[in-house]
């Protein structure tokens, strides 16, 4: 009985699961890390706005015009062949060699997805001229927006700039509108302003619109547009709706507010600080008073002004962040402008988010050529309590992206929304080569917890308590001299099963030891070692053909040599004049002291101690 | 046989690591009813954790218990989410009269997570760490002493026990071809050994006793190293890709408790000890990473590591009173324990947590006398740990959790039930 409810217990116990977190996740909304999520759509109408560059191809394909697209969220609720374009279903048409996407090429007039061969494509396709084909006998099997070409017994699409380019029962279904989208900006009710960029040299205009939410990752601009003629649009809510609207005047001569559609004038460039231009305001309440944040010169820095009541200016602070404040050797370098501000208030902390242009990131190697790292766009952010001091912060850039390990994309002009899940982040995306994207989102990601899988341990726990539930007969309690028997062999075994484990530990455990340690005790020799030390300046060599490091390292005056029989070492484990470096190897020591490490790992200053070290004019070891 | 089998099932259980759950609440009712004020003086089924030399004791004991710490701590403003901490204890004690005024014991204690085995867990490094709160507390331990009394003199040794679950490493394999549309990959975790020493001395004067009990550091050491092939046609990243993590999750500082028993008249026993703590060697609770990439077009090798937490050693004082007629059918007993909190102000990019508490416990016992041929007690005890209210600002605003406080409560209850074979 008594073995049962100990065997009860012990399962019970056992079979415990982690079914929830026990921990939950948290985040200080809007101080990072940002992860992109994905691009946001935004369409105009029936149109996605795609940027001017990349806008060079099929504005429309020609539809049934008796037929009507499905709706859709997204491109899983279409057909095969079909996307999901605005809200409706359609074949995505294309010209030439227009772009189609990742792993998509235009073939017959239609985005397709690219092959080699027929295994490549979906079930019943066939991979024709690199893109996969579907056969196809009439145009009703190629979806809305879709033909058959007869020659070729595939689908294709007919592209179209009106209804005359589709024939007679056909229509043009726009699927895109070439304009750059920038600076959007957050309006109270979820909805945002964009500025929108249309036409070419003369011809280009700049208007700010009004989009609303369909979806996570799709707005609709709502037409007609707020304002003409005006760029870099923020919202300043008040007690009464609507909020007011900031903007500023596309050659940057002046910040606006918009009353009844019509700017009028707030601030001007009358500071040497402002260089003659002012661009981009984003305006807050914060600390009983309205600021109004906005870009000077060409990039060259962010201002503030204070507005009262009416929306005049009462004071200019400025400049209160520069190129130059950015600066980061070993972190980021280079950086050469700064502006789009877009400032959002956290209980009582003012967050400022910057696009500032600089290079992040170490060099990439193709071989042993180096590929230094790009300059590109990225999201800075500083906080403040009062306007006046702001805190930079130390893991900026905050939100930067990068992609095939060294070509870095390009993240600016970024809209924050925070929220006690973390906050997201609505930015405007270029490529390497700051052609533009799009918009995009990215959000600080709450992370999920993986339970392990316990199933392993809970059978050898089961498995130890079979062995106690078996059926041992139980004797009766020994008299006299047996009892001692007993005790002594029990005793002996908890000693023993110590003991064993100890010696069975002796290969498993890893020894951490300091280096004086491991020269001083010749017992530790071909025990596996962790040993921690500084480096020895000066004692670094490299060795190409066969690849081998060798160093020393030292601790309270001991010495000992290391050698590491590898190619390739941390990047931040390197000798630099006037910096320690301290050094963490695992391996064995041998009989002649040598050390035989099998794993490097060198250990410099935390980035944030790393600042403190750079202000204090000490140098940096390494570049993260 | 019985208590070889006993002792082997103890010894036999995997992923067996010292844990925090005994530390914030107490191994057993009583204990825990004393606030852990009993280390001088602690019961034989409980000595492999709460008094190591109380195994030498003659007798065979066996207890099981159960207990629960409703968490209720509260971070930024808001409840801190951090789960309830229960789990069972399991004890085992033998011990017998070698010679006229020598006995000779060993003893095991188990505690047993209710969630599950073994808890490995790195939070990011943005987060706020709950360093005592979150895997330390609900995981397997095991703790085995072995005890020598002699006259009024006390040793003993054992060990806190972590030992791997997946022996040298487990591994996973995605055997999947390197030249179609995925990449070969393979994945070795690692859970180290850990073995943390445990020593004890006790000296019975009679009216009161004198102890000193030392446990070693422990924590759960990690290392995951994943490797991926990838071999793709026209893929200028073709190549391998090794990422190492490696980490130590929970940590469970050295301890040296300094202890006394003093007999009160009228059945009653006063207790205090005074534990020592050294968090100063507590490693970051966030793992370093190591990315080695050798492929065609690479980034030179990224390595990280994040500062060490920087802790403070505490001392912690604990008092309790029980009163416990000698063989009478019940006892009563109340504790108070001050637990500060090793974390210093934080500054950095970390944000360790952990308030000071103090703990008021009270607790009792009812014998049942001989069932099945066992003397039989149950004892039961409840606590509240009111943590202090601590405001923090780092030094800038923009770090993650610049400015937050923490404050809050635990409560904590549970039962054991002792079995004393004659």
């Amino acid at each position: 009985m008594k073995k049962l409810a100990l065997a009860i217990t012990v399962l019970v116990a056992a079979c415990g699961t982690l079914d929830v977190p026990l921990t939950q996740t948290r985040v200080d909304p809007g101080k990072g890390p940002f992860r992109e999520r994905s691009a946001v759509e935004l369409c105009l109408g029936s149109a996605r706005l795609v940027a001017r560059q990349g806008a060079a191809g099929a504005t429309g394909v020609c539809v049934d015009a008796a037929e009507s697209a499905r709706s859709c969220g997204a491109d899983a609720d279409c057909a095969h062949g079909e996307a999901c374009i605005c809200g409706r279903c359609l074949v995505p048409g294309c010209t030439g060699t227009q772009p189609c996407g990742d792993g998509n090429v235009c073939r017959g007039d239609r985005c397709t997805r690219a092959c080699v061969a027929d295994a490549d494509c979906d079930a019943g396709d066939r991979c024709a001229a690199g893109g996969c084909a579907k056969p196809c006998t009439a145009s009703s099997e190629c979806g809305y927006g879709g033909t058959c070409d007869k020659l070729a017994s595939a689908c294709a699409a007919i592209t179209c700039a009106s209804d005359d380019d589709c024939g007679t029962g056909r229509s043009c279904a726009r699927v895109q509108r070439a304009g750059d989208v920038h600076e959007p900006a957050a309006l109270p009710d979820g909805s945002i302003l964009v500025e929108v960029r249309e036409g070419a040299g003369k011809a280009e205009t700049t208007s700010i619109f009004t989009a609303t939410p369909d979806g996570d990752q799709r707005f609709r601009l709502v037409e007609p547009a707020v304002v003409t003629n005006a760029a870099g649009p923020t919202a300043l809510a008040t007690s009464a709706a609507p909020p007011t609207i900031f903007a500023a005047a596309p050659d940057g001569s002046a910040l606006v507010r918009l009353v009844g559609g019509a700017p009028q004038t707030v601030l001007v460039p009358d500071r040497p600080w402002e260089g003659g231009r002012v661009a981009s305001p984003s305006a807050v309440r914060f600390a009983g008073s309205i600021w109004l944040f906005y870009e000077v010169g060409t990039s060259a820095g962010i201002g503030v002004a204070r507005l009262d009541a009416s929306l005049a200016v009462v004071e200019k602070r400025g400049p209160i962040l520069t190129p130059s404040m950015l600066e980061s050797p070993g972190y980021f370098r280079g950086v050469d402008a700064v502006g789009a501000p877009d400032a959002v208030v956290s209980g009582d902390v003012l967050l400022l988010y910057a696009t500032a242009h600089g290079t992040w990131g170490t060099s990439a190697f193709q071989g042993t050529t180096e590929l230094p790292a790009a300059a590109t766009d990225v999201v800075v952010m500083a906080a403040t309590a009062d306007v006046l001091r702001f805190d930079l912060a130390p893991q900026n850039p905050l939100f930067a992206r990068r992609t095939n390990l060294r070509t870095y994309l390009g993240t600016r002009e970024s809209m924050v929304r925070l929220s006690p899940d973390g906050a997201t982040m609505l930015f405007v995306a270029s490529d390497a080569d700051g052609k533009l994207d799009g918009v995009a989102l990215a959000t600080e990601p709450l992370r999920e917890y993986v339970s392990p899988d316990m199933s392993d341990l809970d059978r050898e726990l089961e498995k130890a308590a079979e062995g106690y539930v078996s059926p041992v007969a139980v004797p009766a309690a020994p008299a006299g001299p047996k009892k001692n028997l007993g005790l002594l062999v029990g005793l002996l075994v908890v000693a023993g099963g110590i003991t064993a484990l100890v010696l069975n530990f002796q290969d498993a455990a890893v020894y951490a030891k300091s280096v004086d340690q491991v020269a001083a005790d010749k017992s530790l020799v071909g025990r596996a070692l962790r040993v921690e030390g500084g480096l020895v300046k000066g004692s670094l060599v490299h060795q190409e053909s066969p690849c081998e490091y060798r160093f020393r390292m030292s601790e309270k005056g001991a010495e000992i040599p290391v050698r590491y029989g590898k190619c390739v070492v941390p990047d931040t484990f390197r000798d630099v004049p006037g910096m320690d470096v301290r050094v963490t190897v695992e391996g064995k020591i041998g009989a002649d002291g040598t050390f035989e490490a099998t794993q490097v790992m060198a250990k410099c200053p935390s980035k944030y101690e790393m600042k403190q070290k750079q202000s204090a004019g000490e140098a940096a070891p390494h570049q993260m | 046989v019985r208590r070889i089998a006993i002792v082997l099932v103890g010894l036999g259980l995997p992923a067996m690591a010292r844990a925090d759950a005994a530390s914030i609440v107490g191994h057993g009712a009583r204990s825990a009813g004393l606030a852990q004020a009993d280390v001088a003086d602690a019961r034989p089924e409980a000595a492999a954790f709460s008094g190591p030399t109380a195994a030498a004791t003659p007798g065979t004991r066996f207890a099981v218990g159960w207990t629960r710490t409703e968490n209720r701590l509260t971070f930024a403003g808001a409840p801190a989410g951090l789960a309830a901490i229960s789990g069972t204890d399991v004890d085992l004690q033998l011990g017998r009269s070698l010679a006229h005024d020598v006995s000779l014991g060993g003893a095991l204690a188990l505690h047993l997570p209710d969630r599950g085995l073994a808890r490995i867990t790195f939070r990011a490094a943005g987060e706020p760490q709950f360093l005592r709160y979150d895997a330390a507390a609900h995981r397997t331990t095991a703790d085995a002493v072995v005890a020598l009394r002699w006259r009024a003199l006390s040793v003993a040794a054992g060990a806190a026990l972590g030992a791997s679950a997946g022996g040298a490493g487990v591994d996973f394999h995605l055997p999947q071809d390197a030249r179609g549309p995925h990449a070969d990959s393979a994945a070795d975790i690692t859970l180290k050994t850990t073995l943390a020493p445990i020593f004890a001395a006790a000296v019975d004067l009679g009216p009161a006793t004198l102890a000193l009990r030392l446990r070693g550091a422990t924590s759960l050491p990690v290392r995951i190293v994943a490797d991926t092939r990838v071999d793709l046609s026209q893929n200028p990243l073709n190549g391998t890709t090794t990422v190492s993590v490696d980490g130590s999750a929970g940590y469970d500082p050295l301890t040296i408790d300094l202890a006394a028993r003093i007999t009160l008249p009228a059945g009653a026993r006063a207790f205090a000890s005074l534990q020592y703590a050294r968090w100063r060697d507590a490693p970051s609770p966030i793992a370093a990473f190591d990315l080695a990439l050798a492929l065609g077009i690479t980034p030179s090798v990224q390595l990280g590591g994040f500062e060490a937490p920087r802790l403070h050693d505490t001392l912690s004082p604990r008092l309790g009173v029980e009163l416990a007629p000698d063989e009478g059918p019940w006892a009563a007993r109340v504790g108070w324990q001050l637990a500060p909190s090793p974390v210093p102000a934080a500054h950095g990019f970390l944000t360790p947590i952990d308030p000071t508490r103090h703990v008021l416990a009270a607790g009792g016992s009812a014998r049942f006398g001989r069932l099945w041929g066992v003397d039989t007690t149950l004892d039961a005890f409840g606590a509240l740990h009111l943590a202090s209210h601590d405001s923090q600002q780092k030094e800038s605003l923009a770090l993650p959790w610049s400015r937050y406080d923490v404050g809050g409560h635990l409560a904590s209850f549970g039962a054991t039930l002792t079995g004393r074979f004659r």
